[in-house]
């Protein structure tokens, strides 16, 4: 590889070192920050948040964007929790899951309906239904849910092998292969990069754009569901306001993980990439002892300069390639 | 301006032109596409700047290296893109460029406003309601109200007007040649670019002819006729090419009949394998919806289009792409995902192609190849396969969507403006690509403006004015002063 090769994968891929020289700051910092306990809860902890990260990015990549994501999550675990606790108690476990699965697919596939067949606006579209979800959550939960069936949270807690990785991560990272393989080697994937690159160009290449977008929306609210369904485990009930706040992450998360805004730009490496950051900024800064009423603004300064370093991608890619 | 040089990577636009425009004068600024009237204007206007040269205004040098400094100077320039804010009234959309309307501590005098707006609306003679928001004009009426605000806008003196007539009645064009005249006695002056002979001398006191990014011709226009004027613009030393014709199968490919729609009235014409036919018209002769409409973005009101033995229905581009027919659009911006690989904008109409068995992964391998295989054929220059094609060339750009034509193995190619703002050496290749494509047996529509395309590429020439055709022929049988006067509208009871 060529100097400048090096440099272009450096730029394609800014979000890895960005991370590594997060570790390696918190490690100056506090030298038993780097520790494999540690490292491992910085990942367990965002997992919940990673699908919902996986669920907006795929909208997008698709040039649009969905602020229900957080509803879906809740309404879709407040349902399989019900169904357990009240509805069909003793019913098995891997039933509850897929239920909650096709609720988010039933609930995106509406959302792209409207959004991609009659043209509504996505970011009134799924205000619309977040405000909507939690308002279903509330009138059908009524008030936290505790003791749900083990079968049920072992996704988002339980631990695998004697080093107890928490299967939460394992189901993290397999999709990420999976959700990469889809974008990269279907002809569907293809297709949302095509239409969140140039929808208009997409519809002259022959592509079927209404189909995508109901498609793509559906995958996120698929996505979602599993997000309701790992928050469920790693907290060990329902909240009503499951995810509630978590829409900014989501989408923080998302752009520094290099999607663009526009669409059609960004890859899933750059996404868990994006996931990690917000995971290791939660433990490094709870290493350091910050004081909690500090580290929403150290947050926030952080994701702004990922931000900020991310979107000088394109200029530097510009520039190398012009040499 | 005296002695401007403008070169461009690869091509040299202007080459050293001499222009001049006096006080109340309105000049005629004529020439082919590509013979530099745009790239004159646009060093006016301070949105390019001249790579040698001179430019005085009022017999003072000036310096223009931005929109900022030709404001200054009085410069204003109005093109065929209607800009207008669509959601405020006519009487805001005027105001914009008024700066001599009445502030109360800096607030907007609405009546004062309204008032104005009116009065330049009758003095102009167009009967509109200046509270009426832009966004309810007609597309002649967006024109007009765009004119009209450069023209009124404060510290105007000298207009450019680009092909602002071509979505015009003749009763609106009346009107408006009424408020130029009025204003030139008022001292102002115009720079006027139109296609259309007649309109020439219909308005301009002189005419100044560019070819190739020199003046040719420059006179008075009582002294001259169109005849004139035609030659000055296509050039009759100009040789012909020797691009010689496949006149192969007798097998028809494409037959159109008798279709009419919003743009194109009663079209009926035949397209036989490895044929080549060139489309000749103007702006708004409804050449691009010709190949928008067979490909079936746009609908067939009436009549029929048969491909291969079988009637195209609406709508149905996806499944012609896969029947064969592949479409380059004219605008780049519209066709291409600017944002992903070289790669992946060559094979998106086809990816079903490179799936293994089930039809469900896309095989890297299989796609690599033919993707290597396209970019070498067609001479696309860039660093790797995985290159996001906005880093890309102009030139290159136009093959990456050649190439996904070619990919999709098309059988008849539908290219609008194909060469439009490349340079000479690309359009060469891709004249080469069109050339190769009709001698492997395939059928290549392409549109153009350039009377110099026109007379290389195709076999066979129609031509197209406001929707129908005017004129069939081969292209041995028609000269360059005839396809000037069936592409403004003369027809022709001859059908090749």
């Amino acid at each position: 590889m060529s100097k400048k090769n090096v440099e272009l994968f450096a730029v394609d891929n800014l979000i890895w070192f960005i991370n590594i020289g997060l570790i390696l700051l918190f490690t100056i910092g506090a030298a038993h920050f780097l520790s494999y306990r540690n490292l491992l809860s910085a990942v367990y902890s965002v997992c919940g948040i990673g699908f919902l990260v996986y669920a907006e990015s795929v909208c997008l990549l698709s040039g649009h964007f969905d602020i229900s994501i957080g509803g879906i999550a809740a309404f879709s675990a407040v349902i399989g929790a019900m169904t357990c606790l009240y509805w069909v108690p003793g019913i098995p476990w891997p039933l509850v899951i897929l239920e909650m699965i096709a609720i988010g697919a039933i609930i995106g596939m509406f959302n792209g309906f409207l959004i991609g067949k009659i043209g509504i606006n996505p970011f009134l579209q799924t205000l619309g239904m977040y405000i909507l979800l939690y308002g279903l959550v509330l009138a059908v939960a009524r008030h936290t849910l505790f003791e749900i069936p083990s079968g049920l949270l072992a996704a988002g807690a339980a631990r695998v092998g004697n080093i107890g990785i928490p299967l939460a991560i394992i189901i993290l990272l397999i999709t990420a292969v999976v959700y990469h393989f889809f974008l990269q080697k279907t002809p569907l994937g293809r297709r949302i990069y095509a239409v969140g690159s140039n929808e208009e160009a997409a519809r002259a290449c022959g592509i079927n754009v209404v189909r995508t977008r109901i498609l793509v929306f559906t995958i996120s609210g698929m996505f979602s569901a599993v997000a309701g369904l790992l928050y469920m485990g790693y907290m060990g009930c329902v909240p009503l306001g499951l995810a509630e706040a978590d829409i900014f992450l989501a989408f923080a998360g998302t752009i520094i993980g290099g999607v663009a805004l526009t669409g059609g730009s960004g890859k899933v490496s750059g996404v868990l990439g994006g996931i990690l950051l917000i995971g290791i900024l939660d433990v490094g800064l709870s290493t350091l002892r910050i004081p909690a009423h500090w580290r929403g603004m150290i947050n926030g300064i952080v994701l702004m300069t990922a931000i900020l370093v991310n979107s000088f991608q394109y200029r530097i890619k510009k520039h190398l390639l012009s040499q | 301006m005296k002695n401007v040089v403008k070169k461009f990577p690869g091509t040299v636009a202007l080459k050293g032109v001499d222009f001049e425009l006096k006080k109340s004068e309105i000049r005629g600024l004529l020439g082919k596409n590509g013979a530099g009237k745009s790239t004159l204007i646009k060093i006016l206007a301070g949105l390019e700047k001249e790579t040698k040269g001179d430019i005085q205004f009022f017999g003072r040098r000036v310096k223009i290296s931005n929109v900022q400094d030709s404001e200054n100077v009085g410069f204003r320039f109005v093109s065929q893109e209607p800009a207008l804010m669509y959601d405020l009234s006519i009487a805001e959309n005027l105001a914009f460029r008024d700066k001599d309307l009445k502030k109360l501590f800096g607030m907007v005098d609405w009546k004062g406003m309204y008032q104005k707006a009116k009065e330049k609306l009758t003095i102009s003679g167009f009967d509109l309601d200046p509270k009426i928001e832009a966004k309810y004009l007609t597309t002649s009426e967006e024109q007009i109200l765009l004119t009209m605000r450069e023209i009124f806008s404060t510290g105007a003196r000298i207009i450019a007007l680009d092909e602002v007539t071509t979505s015009l009645s003749i009763v609106e064009r009346e009107k408006l040649y009424k408020v130029l005249k009025h204003q030139v006695q008022n001292g102002k002056s115009f720079i006027y670019i139109s296609h259309e002979i007649d309109e020439i001398f219909d308005i301009c006191d002189t005419v100044t002819v560019l070819r190739n990014g020199k003046v040719v011709f420059e006179d008075k226009v009582k002294n001259i006729n169109s005849h004139d004027l035609k030659k000055a613009i296509v050039g009759k030393d100009i040789k012909r090419a020797s691009t010689e014709g496949h006149r192969k199968g007798k097998e028809k490919i494409l037959s159109v009949k008798n279709v009419s729609n919003e743009k194109l009235v009663e079209l009926s014409f035949d397209l036989y394998k490895g044929e080549i036919l060139g489309v000749y018209g103007l702006r708004g002769s409804g050449r691009t919806e010709l190949l928008k409409t067979i490909f079936g973005l746009l609908s067939v009101k009436k009549g029929k289009i048969i491909y291969q033995g079988k009637e195209i229905e609406n709508n149905a581009s996806s499944r012609l792409i896969s029947e064969g027919i592949g479409f380059v659009g004219e605008d780049r911006s519209k066709g291409l995902f600017f944002n992903r690989s070289l790669s992946e904008n060559i094979v998106i109409s086809s990816v079903k192609k490179f799936c293994g068995r089930l039809g469900l992964f896309i095989q890297r391998e299989k796609e690599k190849k033919m993707v290597k295989d396209s970019v070498h054929k067609l001479g696309i220059d860039a660093p790797s396969l995985t290159t996001e094609v906005t880093f890309l060339s102009g030139g290159n750009k136009q093959k990456v969507m050649i190439g996904r034509c070619l990919t999709a193995n098309s059988k008849l190619y539908l290219f609008d403006e194909i060469s439009k703002g490349i340079d000479v050496e690309v359009k060469e290749e891709i004249y080469k690509i069109v050339r190769d494509l009709a001698s492997r047996g395939f059928s290549v529509i392409f549109t153009t403006s350039d009377l110099d395309e026109i007379d290389r590429i195709p076999d066979r020439i129609m031509v197209l004015y406001k929707g129908r055709l005017t004129r069939i022929a081969f292209k041995e049988e028609i000269t360059k002063e005839e396809l000037l006067k069936y592409a403004n509208g003369e027809t022709d009871t001859k059908q090749g």
